[in-house]
């Protein structure tokens, strides 16, 4: 009997581990998807003497269209494993978090700036993808009471390199392009570390 | 918590739990597929995915591929509850 038990509590500790494993890999899947689609653009541009403005307008365009494709897809699937929260909540409050960092980082922030314009616009991106991250760790933990620590870099890395856009000697969006690369790279290692770890 | 336990009847059986947790790391599942993991006969799956369907833990589609196949999808409330009923067990389990 005792043996048993103790049978069982292994397979559901094995159970719920695989889950919790599964929902780190799908959020480590949606990050590598932005990060595919942002340097796939620096790929893009990095022949070109000058970049056309409806090349960056059609890329990423195109870039936003794919990538809210497959994230709806990753974030269904995720959702349905993250611990008991409200999952409709924590969409709403995910979308209601990019819609707001939408409107400061590439509206609000560059207009209250005087720099030149692109600095402007890297500080805006920055702005954007760390408000973005950071309303979704709010989301989380305001629906599971959890932090979900994988992401502080991915919000936290962007926000602490804005005042290195104005010490930047070459582009500031590539610089900006490049933080976001390596801040998102990072909690996308640590999700796959720590789905490893509890698998 | 027993009670609660016991309340949920339609996880206790292992076969409903089994279908439950494979389609909530997958999202879905062929029929075929599911029949083959948790090695039971078509009558039997075909008999668990209904009382699972009619409590609204899952659902059921008929699709047109290359020969027609049944597939199961999870559905939110039965995220929820195998979720839920997950924890009490490991809450149990840890008490005894």
């Amino acid at each position: 009997m005792a043996e048993n038990l103790e049978e069982l509590k292994v397979v559901l500790k094995r159970v719920v581990n695989k889950i919790l494993a599964t929902e780190k890999i799908c959020i480590a899947l949606n990050f590598q998807v932005w990060i595919v689609i942002m340097s796939g653009y620096y790929l893009i541009i990095a022949p070109l003497e000058k970049i056309p403005i409806w090349l960056t307008l059609c890329y990423w365009i195109t870039g936003a269209v794919v990538f809210v494709y497959i994230s709806r897809s990753i974030w269904r699937k995720a959702t349905l494993l993250i611990s008991e929260g409200n999952i409709r909540k924590i969409n709403i409050g995910i979308l209601i978090s990019w819609i707001i960092a939408s409107i400061l980082g590439w509206f609000l922030v560059p207009s209250v700036l005087d720099a030149q314009f692109l600095q402007r616009l890297a500080v805006g991106l920055l702005s954007f993808l760390s408000l973005g991250v950071f309303g979704m760790i709010i989301t989380i933990y305001l629906n599971t009471k959890k932090i979900a620590v994988e992401m502080i870099p991915a919000t936290a890395i962007p926000a602490l390199l804005i005042p290195a856009v104005f010490l930047v000697k070459g582009n500031p969006m590539d610089f900006a392009g490049m933080c976001a690369v390596f801040s998102y790279g990072t909690t996308v290692i640590l999700y796959i570390y720590r789905a490893f770890k509890v698998a | 918590m027993l009670n609660e336990l016991a309340k949920k009847n339609v996880l206790g059986n292992p076969i409903r739990l089994g279908i439950m947790i494979y389609l909530l790391t997958h999202e879905k599942a062929f029929f075929k597929d599911l029949q083959t993991i948790l090695s039971v006969t078509p009558g039997n799956l075909d008999s668990h995915l209904r009382t699972l369907e009619k409590e609204g833990f899952v659902k059921i589609k008929k699709t047109l591929a290359d020969r027609p196949r049944t597939i199961v999808m999870i559905t939110e409330k039965g995220a929820k509850e195998t979720k839920r009923y997950l924890k009490l067990l490991k809450e149990i389990l840890n008490g005894i």
